[in-house]
This record gives structure tokens, C-alpha cells and sequence, in this order.
């Protein structure tokens, strides 16, 4: 019994991602790709996710804590989950879109060395 | 060179002429065209486009986005916004129909390209000159491209000398190594590219190093350019290996400050060295734009190799980045609550049965039986 458990939770773990990178050419992205709030929950280990342009209209709430850049055109809202504590983030870019502030969960530790976010107005970094 | 400059019939200044050059991959075309694209600078046309990377880009960006490059280039402009590739081609021909311009198509794969960039001769003006390079010989006969030129593979000569060139940085090798440098030469096939990555990984090598790897080529079945590329990869680090997987895979094209700020995020400041490393042994290269590029093959050949990582099941590899995998991983994501509660259901039953077994034992001694039905 147990060994079936242990398959099963090996089976889905998606765990061993790095590096995730969205950067559809135009006739693959008419294929849709459909974000859930929950999708980066088991990517515990995730520590590059790029988005560059495949759009999503429900916005995560959860990223890993792992999460060293995170890159993500037109990010669909304008504060990063709210369980996100971003001290091992090193490069945030988020063009186009409405992004404002880190929330209340950043911390002074928070490493990050590029900010970028061209449409924002003003970014709270603390 | 100077052979293509004939096909070109630069001085003539009537007519605009397409030329298509052909051969396969790693030969050289683009090179050539580049080299022309250089010497022809000088020459009197009233503007340059050279597009690169044809083939990529317009999967990438849509081929709106090509023309519209070309347009902004020739006339000075900056970029324009077009709505479909129709009103491109319109623009262009509207344009550019006075205009005497050196265009270079550079890696070229599908007719639409040709059609929505270089539709016909009468789009230019007079005297203009439109190189195309492409693997594929039919297409230029498709577009009715007449004058075309074949990039052959080296002859023995020019192969050795280009491959001592890259493996000693100079023109003369060292007499302990003609024998070997012989040898090699044979397994690149005359391809340049093969004769750049090999030498480059041999530079500085001792002549027994040159042996034992002169061994790894002469495995390879077909003299395969991927296989060949691949015995550079195997002489890499280990941190060097991924790090080259992963430009291969996600980050070719990047400007090389922001490939350094991103890796720099996962390996800290080695990843500088491990670039140099990479750049010395030409598996990519930094572009005149200061963006990391690198030959189709060797991405061919990165990306292979990484989606060697674990064939069926995207989600248990380092990198995702195939649309494919990506939606793969993110359905199964979703359906993965279901095997949560399947999770539950057989601690559950584990549990469940842990309890009886206990029951059994107890029983079994209460009712002082010697055999028990284990589980």
C-alpha cells in the first residue's frame, strides 16, 4: 500500500522545475494556455519564471518561495499573492501592466537588485 | 566570394535581381551573405536591410513584424505598427518602389516569407539587389529565383586551415599535431561550422587530448553535424552543461546583460566564466546588438538533449519551455487535486487497515488462536 502512495506522490510532483519559460511563437499561442490560481503550488522548486507573452486573465495566488526572476508581461494584477514573501527574489520585471506594490509581506531582507515595471506608476519597494 | 559578387552584377543598374544562396546547415550561408552584405556597404544604395534570422523570427513575431523592420529601415522611420500582412506587402510596394536597396533574406523556409518581403522584382526600385539564403534549393525555383549560388563544403585545404586557425589561433600548427589535425578534418565533413566548434574545443589541447578525441568522432555513425557538435557539450563542466541547456533552451536571443542577470540569479558570479567558457568554445556567441546567439544546430542540439531529461514526463525536468510540455504540465496540474483526494482516500485505507491488523492480533491472542490471517 505504501509504495502505491509513494508512486503517487512521485507521479505528480513537479517539483524538479527550474526554470519556466513562456515565449510562444504566434502560432502556438493560439493554443490556449490556462493558468489556474493553484498552478505554481507544487513547483516548490521553481526558481526562473519568465511569462513573456502568453496572456492569462486569472491571476496566481501563489508563487514559491524558491522564486529568484520573475519576469511576467502584462501580470494580470497589481500585487504579487499575498503569501509570496519575496526574499530570495533578485529580479522583477513586470512590463505593461498595473502592478503597484510588493504588499504588506515584504520584508527589509528583500534582495532585489532590478525592478522593472514600465507602465507602473510608482512601485512601493518599502 | 568574389564569385557571388558576379552573380550579383553589383555595377548593372538596370533591373532589380533576387539571388538565392543555397546548402545545407553549418556551411556557411549566412556568413557569406554577411560578408557581401560588408563589402557591398560601400556601394551606391540609397539604403541596407539585412534580416536576420528569417525563419525564427517570423515564427516568433509574425512576418508583420518583419516588414515593418524593413520599412522603418529603408526609409528612416521608426517602427511601424501594421495591422495584417496585407497592408505590409501594400506599404512595401508602395514605398520602396523608388528606392534603389540591398536587401539580405537570411534563412529562409517558406514561400510566404518570400511573398510577404520580396513578393516580386517590381516592389524595388531600379538597380536594387535582394539576397536570399536558404537550405531549401525548390523554394528558389518556387519564387522563380533564377540566379542562385551553392555554398559547398570546404575542400581539404581550406578545412585544414580553418581548423588549425581555430585550435592553435594561428596559421601554422605545431608539426606534432599535423597527423591528428589530418584526421580530424575528415570527421567535420567540410563544414565550417563543425571545423569551428571542434577546434575551439581542442585549443590548447596536448596531442594525446586531440587522440582520445579523435576517437569520440570517429564513433559517430554518418559523420552527423549534432553528434559531432555534441562531443563539445560532453567536454563542458558539469554547471556548464546546464548552464548551456538553458540558454539553448530558453534564453537565445536575450541580450547577453540580461542572460548574465538571470543565470547570475541561480549560480551566482561564476556564471561569468561559465559564458567565456561557452563563448571560447563557440557554443554561442554575442552578437553586434550584445545579444546571445547561437547556431541553429548547436540549439538543436542543446534542446535534444534536454528533452532527453525525462521523455514522457515534462514535469519532472529542470526546464520547461515547449508550449507543449508547458500545457501538459499545467492540465495535469489542475487535475492534481483529484489525486490529492486519492492521496487521502489511501492514507485512509492504510490507516483502516493498520487498525484491523491490530484488531486481529489482539483478538487472536484473546481467543488464544495460534494462526492469524495476515494482511
Amino acid at each position: 500500500m505504501l509504495w502505491l502512495i509513494r508512486a503517487f506522490l512521485q507521479y505528480q510532483g513537479t517539483s524538479k522545475i527550474e526554470i519556466m519559460c513562456l515565449d510562444f511563437s504566434i502560432s502556438e499561442n493560439e493554443e490556449t494556455v490556462e493558468f489556474d490560481e493553484n498552478t505554481f503550488m507544487e513547483m516548490d522548486n521553481l526558481k526562473i519564471l519568465i511569462n513573456r507573452n502568453v496572456k492569462s486573465f486569472k491571476c496566481p495566488n501563489y508563487f514559491p518561495q524558491s522564486l529568484k526572476v520573475l519576469e511576467w508581461h502584462r501580470y494580470p494584477s497589481n500585487c504579487l499573492p499575498s503569501n509570496f514573501h519575496p526574499n530570495k527574489l533578485v529580479i522583477c520585471k513586470l512590463p505593461d501592466s498595473c502592478f503597484e506594490s510588493f504588499g504588506i509581506h515584504a520584508s527589509s531582507k528583500v534582495s532585489l537588485k532590478r525592478i522593472f515595471s514600465s507602465s507602473c506608476k510608482v512601485i512601493n519597494v518599502l | 566570394m568574389l564569385e557571388v559578387r558576379k552573380v550579383l552584377e553589383v555595377g548593372c543598374y538596370d533591373g532589380v535581381h533576387m539571388i538565392g544562396i543555397h546548402g545545407m546547415g553549418g556551411v556557411g550561408k549566412s556568413t557569406l551573405a554577411r560578408a557581401v552584405y560588408n563589402s557591398l556597404i560601400a556601394e551606391n544604395f540609397d539604403s541596407l536591410c539585412f534580416l536576420e534570422d528569417v525563419r525564427e523570427k517570423s515564427n516568433k513575431h509574425g512576418l508583420e513584424h518583419l516588414q515593418s523592420i524593413l520599412i522603418s529601415q529603408v526609409l528612416g522611420k521608426e517602427e511601424i505598427n501594421l495591422t495584417s500582412k496585407q497592408q505590409g506587402i501594400s506599404m512595401i510596394k508602395c514605398r520602396l518602389k523608388r528606392k534603389k536597396i540591398l536587401l539580405i533574406l537570411d534563412d529562409v523556409d517558406n514561400i510566404e516569407q518570400l511573398r510577404a518581403l520580396a513578393g516580386g522584382c517590381d516592389w524595388f526600385g531600379p538597380g536594387s539587389r535582394i539576397i536570399i539564403t536558404t537550405r531549401d534549393k525548390q523554394l528558389l525555383a518556387t519564387h522563380q529565383v533564377t540566379r542562385t549560388y551553392e555554398v559547398r563544403e570546404l575542400n581539404e585545404k581550406d578545412a585544414l586551415r580553418l581548423l588549425t586557425l581555430k585550435a592553435f589561433k594561428k596559421e601554422k600548427a605545431d608539426p606534432d599535431y599535423v597527423l591528428v589535425l589530418n584526421r580530424v578534418v575528415t570527421y567535420a565533413s567540410g563544414l565550417p561550422l563543425a571545423l569551428e566548434v571542434i577546434g575551439s574545443n581542442l585549443f590548447g589541447k596536448s596531442v594525446k587530448e586531440w587522440e582520445s578525441a579523435t576517437r569520440q568522432y570517429k564513433r559517430i555513425p554518418k559523420k552527423e553535424i549534432i553528434e559531432i557538435l555534441k562531443v563539445s557539450y560532453e567536454a563542458l563542466e558539469e554547471e556548464e552543461k546546464v548552464v548551456f541547456l538553458d540558454i539553448a533552451c530558453c534564453f537565445k536571443g536575450y541580450a547577453f546583460r540580461e542572460v548574465e542577470d538571470i543565470l547570475g540569479a541561480l549560480y551566482d558570479d561564476c556564471m561569468k566564466h561559465h559564458t567565456g567558457v561557452l563563448a571560447e568554445k563557440s557554443l554561442i556567441k554575442v552578437s553586434l546588438l550584445s545579444t546571445v546567439e547561437m547556431h541553429d544546430l548547436i540549439e538543436d542540439m542543446g534542446r535534444k538533449i534536454d528533452q532527453k531529461e525525462s521523455p514522457n514526463e515534462p514535469g519532472k525536468r529542470r526546464r520547461l519551455w515547449l508550449p507543449k510540455d508547458i500545457i501538459q504540465v499545467l492540465k495535469y496540474n489542475m487535475v492534481s487535486e483529484l489525486h490529492q483526494s486519492l492521496i487521502c482516500l489511501l492514507i485512509l485505507m492504510q490507516s483502516l487497515s493498520i487498525i484491523v491488523h491490530i484488531i486481529v492480533i489482539f483478538s487472536g491472542q484473546f481467543l488464544n488462536f495460534s494462526v492469524y490471517i495476515s494482511f
